[in-house]
């Protein structure tokens, strides 16, 4: 018994590398002929219902393979470790491609290169292609444990199972990914979309009401610009002074302190007043001591917007000018009314990182008019729909399942054990 | 903000009580252990101070999860010291840590308070966080490939090498899944979709796909182990370029990921 394992392990390990390689580069091979013939083309899953009957057909076919296939040895090699390595290194070399090229309309790029598709790597057939020999091994690997189900194999299907569902559907469910961009003003309604490029429109079953947009923002922040103020010459590694009444900090030589702080003004006379209006910048008057010279300055400064100039403040005697850096938002946030026939209108509040979802359509909010920032009167928010999340957020909660317990696994098992290989 | 303003006395007080510690542990156990404690403790404490003067979690800049994984790496070697009951591991975590604290004393921060909409989620702390213990595990991992490669092939030393790697993988990859189910989940929030080939997430699945094979490998060639120190040295290459040097990379500029401003 021992001896033969011995054998296969030695002996045909070599051949099912060859035979692992060879059909990668013969896969690779192939597919970037395709797509040349294809002159480029991306892959494109089929489309529901088309995609969903694939995915049931093909984990059938693994389901019946795992069961009555283990005996021949193709199945073996394609489930099998040699395999898992080639694969493995094949589809990285595919993604290292991808992490590499800068994605771009590939008009910079190699005419070879736009025909293997990877002026978008993602979509190419070539990367595709990689990605199902990837999931053929994990399926039978998966697959063809099914003959020997042990409750200590249940980290093994979790991880590889989950693993295999996550790709399978991420990679069929693409072309029933509907993403779309939603602006909408405040005081206004729209159930019209449209493509980020603006090249299709559609309209929601549902109408959106901007009642408000609302944004906040963090304490401006002190910057430095060169005298022509055309660049910021502020350093990393400079103190990032808070534009707040009272802050005293030092920065180059000088002692800056902040007089007064308005979070919205607007100017008077040489100076400025605080005002509430959404059109007003916020505002600060500084004084700042050279600290060799003992040189004070005081004045104004504001990082202005459409309405109200910018205004900055020169360090005499040094190569730059004291500024307002542009205020960073800190929460941004449409206060929305969806608008369906036969329902009562509501309210709801559409924030980043807490979408909203109506009828299989997901809310997020995306943007607003930055330059127009706190007066920003419109918002822009994303529809998207995804009806395969259920299946995929359950091939992600099992990865993480299984990653979970390989690692408590890892932590009870003492020292010199190897829980789960083969050694 | 003026108790941030110590950081180069606090971090410099760590750095000493690490070497003392690592100076007095062959001698003096519990003395050297103790030092060693102090200065990991005092890292936890500057964590600690930056996230309330700052008032968000200090995991942005790539020299704030410097500053995690210095914190995280003496931790990460000790709990397996302790649970499997060897020492040398703490030769390598503690110079390393040290290695990230002073590269974060040559480029100080600035400590900038704001933090994007798209950071301000529950998931935040928990996506980091996995994949700095992932890296913590991953590097103790390295460390051990390095005294490993070093070692005469089937020697003792080679051997515990191997292992202790093995398990550091096993953790750190289980981390790094985490991570990544984390982010995912995170990103459908806060950016409508789960994966969207952004270089970084592209760089963190190569990262996530160098040690899926060295696990794999090791199945399949459990006596292989110069070859599975050369791999875990080139997976190691893989994660510093997807924490470092994808912002040195033209396509940085594409990213949304990238912890510079
Ligand atoms: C999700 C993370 C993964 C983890 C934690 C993991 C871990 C493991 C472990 C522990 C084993 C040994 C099982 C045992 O002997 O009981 C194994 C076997 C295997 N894995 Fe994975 N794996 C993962 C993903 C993958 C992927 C993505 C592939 C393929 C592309 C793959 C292919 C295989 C193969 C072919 C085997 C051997 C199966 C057999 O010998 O019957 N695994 N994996």
């Amino acid at each position: 018994m021992v001896k033969k394992q011995l054998q296969e392990k030695t002996h045909p390990v070599r051949s099912d590398y060859l035979i692992a390689a060879a059909i990668c580069v013969s896969t690779s091979l192939f597919a970037c002929g395709l797509s040349i013939y294809q002159d480029g083309a991306p892959l494109v899953a089929p489309p529901w219902p088309t995609n969903a009957i694939l995915l049931v057909l093909v984990s059938a076919w693994l389901f019946f393979i795992g069961l009555k296939g283990q005996r021949f040895a193709p199945t073996r090699l394609l489930g099998g470790l040699p395999f898992a390595l080639c694969v493995i290194a094949h589809f990285f070399l595919w993604v290292l491609v991808a992490g590499i090229l800068p994605a771009s309309d590939g008009s910079q790029l190699p005419e070879i290169v736009r025909l293997l598709g990877l002026s978008h790597p993602i979509t190419s057939i070539p990367f595709n292609a990689a990605l199902i020999l990837f999931l053929l091994n994990l399926g039978l690997a998966t697959a063809g444990r099914l003959t020997k189900l042990k409750k200590a194999r249940l980290k093994f299907y979790v991880s590889h199972g989950g693993m295999w569902l996550l790709i399978a559907a991420g990679l069929l469910s693409s072309s029933d990914l509907e993403r779309w961009e939603l602006i909408v003003s405040e005081g206004n309604a729209t159930a019209q979309v449209s493509r980020g490029d603006g090249s299709e429109t559609r309209y929601l079953p549902f109408g959106v009401l901007l009642s408000d947009f609302s944004i906040e923002f963090f304490t401006t922040q002190l910057t430095l610009v060169d005298i022509e103020e055309k660049v910021i010459i502020w350093q990393k590694g400079e103190p990032l002074i808070d534009l707040e009444t009272g802050n005293t900090s030092s920065i180059r030589g000088w002692e800056v302190e902040v007089l007064r702080s308005f979070p919205g003004a607007l100017p008077q006379g040489d100076g400025y007043q605080a005002s509430d209006s959404p059109y007003a910048p916020p505002a600060v008057k500084l004084r700042a001591t050279h600290l060799a010279s003992g040189k004070t300055l005081e004045g104004w400064t504001t990082c202005g917007n459409d309405q109200v100039p910018t205004q900055t403040i020169l360090a005499e005697g040094s190569d730059f000018r004291f500024a307002m850096a542009l205020p960073r938002p800190k929460r941004f946030a449409s206060e929305i009314t969806i608008l369906k026939s036969g329902d009562e209108p509501y309210s709801v509040t559409v924030e980043v990182n807490k979408p909203i979802k109506i009828d299989g359509w997901e809310l997020n909010q995306l943007s607003y008019d930055e330059t127009a920032g706190k007066a920003s009167r419109w918002s822009v928010l994303e529809a998207v729909r995804d009806p395969w999340i259920p299946i995929v957020y359950t091939g992600i909660a099992l990865l993480a399942f299984g990653a979970i317990l390989h690692l408590l696994d890892r932590v009870i098992a003492k020292r010199g054990e190897h829980g789960g290989s083969k050694k | 903000m003026n108790l941030i303003q110590t950081f180069p006395f606090t971090a410099g007080f760590a750095l000493a009580a690490w070497a003392l510690g690592l100076a007095t542990l062959p001698r003096k156990r519990l003395l050297g252990t103790a030092l060693l404690a102090i200065g990991t403790l005092t890292l936890g404490g500057i964590l600690a101070t930056i996230w309330i003067s700052l008032d968000r979690p200090p995991l942005r800049t790539l020299g704030e999860t410097r500053l995690w994984y210095a914190f995280l790496l003496p931790i990460a070697a000790g709990v397996v010291c302790i649970r499997w009951k060897m020492t040398w591991p703490i030769y390598y975590a503690i110079p390393l840590a040290g290695l990230f604290l002073g590269i974060n004393l040559a480029h100080p921060e600035s400590w900038d308070r704001t933090l994007m909409p798209a950071l301000r989620s529950i998931l935040f702390v928990p996506h980091v966080l996995a994949y700095l213990l992932a890296y913590a595990f991953l590097s103790a991992a390295f460390a051990a490939s390095i005294r490993g490669w070093r070692a005469p092939a089937g020697s003792d030393r080679c051997e515990q090498a191997l292992e202790f790697a093995d398990r550091s993988v096993q953790i750190g990859f289980a981390f790094l899944t985490l991570g990544l189910c984390i982010g995912a989940v995170w990103a459908k929030g806060a950016w409508g979709h789960y994966w969207a080939w952004d270089p970084k997430e592209t760089w963190a699945l190569l990262t996530w796909l160098g040690y899926l094979g060295y696990l794999h490998f090791r199945l399949q060639h459990p006596n292989q182990a110069k070859e599975a120190f050369l791999f875990l040295g080139a997976a190691w290459i893989v994660l510093l370029l997807c924490w470092f040097g994808l912002n040195l990379m033209p396509i940085a500029e594409q990213s949304v990921h990238t912890y510079t401003r």
